[in-house]
């Protein structure tokens, strides 16, 4: 995929920038064919403030001060300290994060049990120039499915950690759980995976061949598996298009990222995206890049998602994440067209349904979590 | 805790500052870092606090990244400034100790 340069490039210089604006520069920061300065001014206090704020929220400082630093944005040295002091701040807080996953690593090896990084190092050290111009908020790790359960424990031995929910009934975990977040003993939290969406596009990913295709990264003086290049931008494009209504901007910028300057082979993406039943996704991806980034995107993989058109289960399963009456009751319907088999679709509907004793204590109770299922499946049918 | 420059005043620089010595540094495993802009964050195993590197700090860290004869890091230093020798080699080694002591360096080789 390449970025054909823009017609009319957006500098900024016109009009006094606005902190929208900024972000949007900001996030879009070092991508091919992105204007080499914003604007010709330091922002007013008001605008700089704000900047400062979202990039925080979105989780971009360190796009923030790359643009500062290239001169792209101009700043006053007060501003530039604010930047500099949010970026150390939460390259900190990345940094203890790379170490428990280094040590994560360490444990889950250890143990003989076989992990794949996802997002956070592995996205910084492997798509970024700088791996510092990636924050990231906690730990992601993928595990086999049969292996989940032993990760689980070794995980939570070395680390003193709590499961955050309970199993949602016996077996469930291991057939349809996305991730089981451990929180340890200092507070980190520890997403231990065992596929990279729930429901839905999840029951056509090949699990096995996450791992089939994993490569390494370096960080702390070893080796770390990641994901493959095309697997790596399949995950970023669920993730950023199936997160959250409106992504953050660095889940976009990942997308962003990977598409112009990824070592994927673009016919070994639509090949994989088109096992995996996940074209849509990847054409949600490019649609988050051209609108909230403000970017082109040309190539392969722009020109077969423009051309293709969702099915209607498909556009359910993407509505019931990021549509107006997203839910997980949402989600668990949308997922039964992608269930193969009567058997597996009971299996799904069962354990979901029916929960156990433990998670529903957890969940205040069988009425409440009945009333919020019905709730929410009424106000899909009422659509 | 933040180290701005090689040479701290208050750890002397051990043995003579010229001595030849088979000495390879390395940044230590288990050590990860990050840079923002003009200094370089490493947290070193053991500690919850990152080390703040700065300055020469910095491009000691930078020279780092592969494993480097001590007398090619000296000489590399040494080329970059209109210091005088002795003082950068004693200041350099005086640093690349504090390194070594809060964990984030490691060398092998004769060290004494």
């Amino acid at each position: 995929v390449t970025a054909p340069p823009t017609p009319d490039p957006p500098t900024g210089t016109a009009a006094a920038p606005t902190a929208e604006s900024l972000l949007r520069q900001v996030s879009a920061f070092g991508l091919p064919g992105q204007p080499d300065r914003f604007c010709d001014e330091p922002p007013e206090e008001a605008v700089w403030s704000s900047l400062v704020g979202r990039c925080r929220g979105q989780r971009v400082p360190g796009l923030l001060l790359a643009a500062i630093d290239a001169g792209a944005l101009p700043v006053t040295d007060e501003q530039r300290d604010q930047a500099q002091e949010t970026h150390l701040g939460s390259m900190g807080s990345v940094l203890r994060l790379e170490r428990r996953l280094l040590e994560v690593a360490d444990v889950l090896e250890g143990a003989g049990l076989a992990m794949v990084t996802l997002k956070g190092s592995a996205l910084a050290h492997l798509a970024y120039p700088d791996p510092s111009w990636r924050f990231f908020g906690d730990v992601d790790v993928l595990v086999r499915s049969d292996e989940l359960a032993a990760a689980l424990e070794t995980l939570a031995a070395a680390f003193t950690a709590l499961r955050q929910v309970p199993e949602v009934r016996a077996g469930y975990d291991r057939r349809f759980a996305k991730s089981i977040t451990l929180r340890t003993a200092d507070g980190l939290e520890l997403d231990v995976h065992r596929n990279l969406v729930f429901g839905t596009f999840g029951f056509a990913i090949d699990l096995d061949e996450l791992f089939a295709t994993a490569r390494t990264f370096e960080a702390g003086g070893r080796q770390v598996a990641a994901l493959g290049p095309e697997a790596m931008l399949l995950h970023a494009c669920y993730h950023a298009g199936l997160g959250d209504s409106t992504p953050r901007m660095n889940s976009v910028r990942d997308v962003a990222q990977l598409l112009l300057t990824g070592e994927h082979d673009p016919q070994r993406v639509l090949a994989m995206a088109e096992r995996w039943g996940s074209l849509a996704v990847l054409q949600r991806g490019i649609t988050l890049c051209r609108e909230l980034l403000g970017i082109e995107v040309a190539g392969p993989l722009a020109d077969a998602t423009a051309a293709y058109r969702p099915s209607a289960r498909e556009t359910r399963a993407i509505d019931s994440y990021v549509g107006a009456n997203r839910s997980h009751s949402a989600k668990m319907l949308a997922s039964l067209p992608f269930i193969d088999g009567l058997g597996a679709k009971a299996a799904f509907v069962g354990a979901s349904l029916l929960p156990s004793k433990g998670f529903l204590q957890q969940r205040r109770g069988l009425r409440a979590w009945l009333r919020k299922g019905w709730r929410s499946l009424r106000r899909r049918w009422q659509r | 805790m933040a180290t701005d420059a090689p040479g701290d005043p208050e750890r002397p620089a051990e043995g003579a500052a010229n001595a030849a010595r088979a000495v390879t540094w390395h940044r230590a495993p288990g050590a990860v870092w990050r840079r923002s802009s003009d200094r370089t964050l490493v947290l070193c195993p053991g500690h919850d606090e990152p080390l703040v590197l700065s300055g020469a700090g910095q491009a000691i860290w930078e020279l780092l990244d592969e494993p480097i004869g001590e007398d090619d890091l000296l000489a590399t230093l040494s080329d970059a400034t209109d210091a005088d020798p002795d003082q950068v080699a004693a200041d350099v080694r005086a640093f690349l100790t504090r390194l070594a002591d809060e964990g984030a360096a490691a060398h092998e080789g004769d060290g004494s």
